[in-house]
């Protein structure tokens, strides 16, 4: 065999695959479209709402991961405040993706008040690509959505990000779940309800939260290589924010007790109190404002259910009602 | 950097393309891209170990090229003396001192004698088994006169560092590696592909199965304590699996990545699994590290107790296995795995005529068939002691697995540690690779399919590569032989 003959044969199966994973890429965003329209996957339709809004409409913003938008109900929090708000928390949303989102937001929005709710994995969280994937395929083309993947991923995770069928098969596991039964939408306990916030009905008992305990080392504060970079993008949004004559307030929201006990949070506080210190900043850690939790207003380990999330929003609510 | 990153195949790529746009007749720069590519390869994971190498290199080139310019006895003793003790020394010191002094601590509290030594505080550099192994075998070769120095210290340089094989082997002798480095290479197509073959190979036993299997296998022996026997039986005999899929599977991928740059390494593992004895087995597993073992301490070994008889062969046969387990870890584990082939070995070296006559007289297939299960149920049993964390953790498991309720097979059971998707992986994968590697067993490797029909291979290529992408797992393992 010559080389030429070599090169192209070799040339063949590569173009082979990648348009075989791009397929599975088509696949797997199908299913996900799936999911919007049942309501279990949230991304599309938050992005999508979000882009429906009126240009300037919205008062108030929250930024954040899952436990944002599981966390704040923007409309139990505007019932109460007469404001417009809106929830733009995602899955796993690290603060380089955060920047990004916020840019966006920037693009057709000025809020006068951002929320922005810090977690460990915020600040440690080193793989991106799980991070970015939530945001980048609904963002609307333009700077925002090409920094995202230009500045927001390192060269391993762009080249990565090619490949969909290999970043996105964490999904195959839901897939081949539902693949021999269709799936029961009156069993489904949480679901996107509106403006950002994801409702989740059921309750977490004490007894199976601890059984989760186990597992939570990922929670930990241990600052990363990415560490620096996520806090580069805090101080950017810190920045714009001031320049932009808009209030910025960083929060935390609760995370059950129990988690409090196995996972050394004073380290992760510490960073952000420094951080809102040296920036004037208010840091409002709802894990520590007294707030009448217990276990069972959680829900999927860490994150509020709906009767948490109303008395987080309340809170939220009163201290921005008190603050005007 | 790792073979299953995303980081090597980019690196392959640069390095491979720059490899072959160097002339021919210019092959020393070819050496010397290979050299300073190695170290680049081995520095992406730590940079400061890497004068470790160029000590231990530079040590055997000088020491190798004084011994091939002198005949005098006295001198020569020294020569080998200091290359054996620079590169024991350094084994020693970075891969046994905290084993060595830990184990005097626990010898001196079981006679009453109490000291407080805080152990060093001591990182094991990657690959140091290996490429120690490797120099040394070239020292001795030039002592022994089997081989001539190489007077080029690129060309030695690179070949003790040379990437494919530099952190978990194939532990390459000199004499077939260092004539390879000193002459000019072409790109031969043939080679090429079935290295792109035997690199896709390699991956799929690694990525696909033994990466899916480490986190089950790891639950398993971490919460053996609360599983049934049958569970366990399944954790052991996954971990037979994952640890053969692991270091085979990086062994194909180093042998297909050196093919790329025209050089053959040797094979390193015969399918061992279709042994049908521990001695079989022991010659189609790691066979670079049996045949160095043989080579180096078995024969010499057998020649110093010669006097015994076969008392002096079995000696040999021991200390050899005992050794060889040790080079594994630092561990009491490992020496008793040493150990325990050892003993097994020495059965079969005395019992080889009385089971030639049971094989006369028994159906041969039927022979065979009850050989090999006996030998990979050994070999299952083995790596109870090779996974543990300790001896007691070995016996603890050993015994909680032999129980009448081993046969007590329940579906609930199986799917308590493994999720439905994995499982029907591993029934996918693992008969794939056993089937492939039974009809590929005359060849080099399991996808070496060179007389398959095209549609065939296109097929096969294409199922693999997607398979790749689709079923890493999200939490990628380092191959377990880095840490020997």
């Amino acid at each position: 065999m010559s080389i030429k003959a070599f090169l192209v044969k070799l040339l063949f199966y590569s173009v082979l695959v990648y348009l075989i994973n791009l397929g599975i890429g088509e696949f797997f965003k199908n299913d996900n479209s799936k999911k919007t329209q049942l309501g279990i996957f949230y991304p599309e339709t938050r992005w999508n709402e979000f882009y429906s809004l009126p240009e300037k409409s919205l008062d108030l913003v929250f930024l954040g991961s899952s436990l944002c938008y599981r966390g704040i109900n923007p409309e139990l929090v505007d019932s109460l405040t007469h404001l417009k708000s809106f929830n733009l928390g995602s899955s796993i949303q690290s603060l380089t993706t955060t920047y990004f989102v916020f840019e966006e937001l920037l693009n057709h929005q000025h809020p006068k008040v951002i929320y922005l709710d810090l977690f460990t994995r915020t600040l440690n969280l080193e793989d991106q690509l799980e991070s970015v994937r939530y945001n980048y395929e609904f963002m609307n083309s333009g700077e925002a959505k090409d920094n995202l993947y230009l500045s927001g991923l390192n060269f391993t995770e762009k080249i990565q990000f090619l490949f969909p069928a290999f970043y996105k098969r964490d999904q195959l596991n839901s897939i081949f779940k539902y693949a021999f039964k269709s799936i029961d939408t009156s069993k489904i306990s949480d679901k996107y309800y509106k403006k950002g916030f994801v409702k989740s009905s059921k309750r977490m008992s004490t007894a199976s939260l601890n059984l989760k305990l186990n597992g939570l080392t990922k929670f930990d504060w241990t600052p990363t290589e990415r560490t620096e970079i996520h806090l580069k993008y805090l101080q950017k949004i810190i920045d714009r924010c001031k320049d932009e004559n808009i209030k910025l307030i960083l929060s935390s929201t609760p995370i059950p007790k129990s988690f409090y006990k196995i996972i050394e949070l004073e380290q992760f506080e510490k960073t952000i109190q420094d951080i809102s210190r040296k920036n004037n900043l208010e840091f409002i850690n709802y894990n520590k404002t007294g707030l009448p939790l217990n276990d069972t207003l959680h829900f999927k380990d860490h994150h509020l259910n709906q009767y948490g999330a109303r008395i987080l929003s309340t809170k939220i609510a009163e201290q921005i009602n008190n603050s005007k | 950097m790792l073979f299953n990153s995303v980081e090597f195949p980019i690196f392959l790529l640069v390095v491979l393309f720059t490899y072959w746009l160097i002339p021919k007749k210019w092959f020393q720069w070819q050496n010397a891209l290979i050299l300073g590519a190695s170290y680049f390869f081995y520095g992406w994971w730590n940079w400061q170990f890497l004068a470790l190498i160029f000590f231990s290199s530079a040590t055997d080139f000088i020491v190798a090229n004084k011994l091939g310019k002198t005949t005098k006895d006295k001198t020569r003793t020294l020569l080998i003396w200091t290359s054996l003790v620079v590169n024991l020394g350094i084994l020693v010191y970075f891969k046994y001192s905290n084993f060595f002094i830990e184990s005097f601590v626990d010898l001196m509290q079981t006679v009453g004698l109490n000291f407080n030594f805080a152990s060093l505080n001591i990182i094991l550099p990657v690959g140091i088994s290996f490429y120690t192994f490797q120099t040394l075998s070239y020292t001795i070769d030039v002592y022994r006169g089997d081989m001539e120095p190489s007077k080029n210290p690129i060309n030695f340089f690179a070949y003790v560092s040379f990437f494919p094989q530099l952190v978990a082997g194939p532990i390459e002798r000199a004499s077939d590696l260092v004539p390879q480095f000193e002459k000019a290479r072409k790109f031969n197509t043939e080679l090429g592909a079935d290295g792109l073959r035997q690199i896709i190979w390699g991956l799929f036993k690694k990525v696909l199965i033994a990466d899916n299997l480490a986190p089950i296998v790891e639950k398993v022996f971490d919460g053996y304590e609360t599983m049934p026997p049958i569970i366990l039986f399944i954790g052991v005999t996954l971990f037979s699996i994952q640890i053969y899929c692991d270091f085979s599977g990086y062994s194909d991928i180093a042998i297909g990545t050196a093919r790329l740059f025209g050089f053959e390494l040797n094979q390193n593992f015969r399918f061992p699994f279709f042994s049908k004895n521990v001695t079989e087995f022991w010659r189609r597993w790691h066979i670079s590290l049996s045949n160095w073992l043989r080579d180096y301490l078995f024969i010499p070994l057998s020649i110093q107790f010669r006097s015994l008889g076969i008392k002096g062969i079995i000696l040999a046969m021991m200390l050899t296995f005992i050794l060889c387990g040790l080079w594994h870890g630092a561990r009491w584990t490992f020496i008793v795995f040493g150990f325990w082939q050892g003993v097994i070995l020495t059965y079969e070296f005395l019992s080889a005529k009385k089971r030639g006559k049971i094989k006369k007289r028994m159906n041969k297939n039927l022979y065979n068939a009850i050989s090999l299960i006996l030998t990979f149920v050994f070999w299952k049993t083995s790596m109870i002691l090779f996974r543990a964390d300790n001896l007691h953790h070995a016996w603890a498991y050993f015994s909680s697995l032999i129980s009448f309720d081993l046969f007590q097979f329940s579906m609930k059971d199986i799917l308590a540690v493994m999720d439905p998707l994995d499982l029907l992986k591993f029934l996918i994968f693992i008969p794939f690779m056993l089937l492939m590697e039974i009809l590929q067993r005359e060849k080099l490797h399991g996808l070496e399919i060179t007389n398959y029909k095209w549609y065939t291979k296109l097929i096969l290529y294409s199922i693999i590569a997607i398979s790749i992408l689709l079923f890493t797992p999200i939490e990628s393992a380092d191959f377990i032989y880095f840490q020997f």
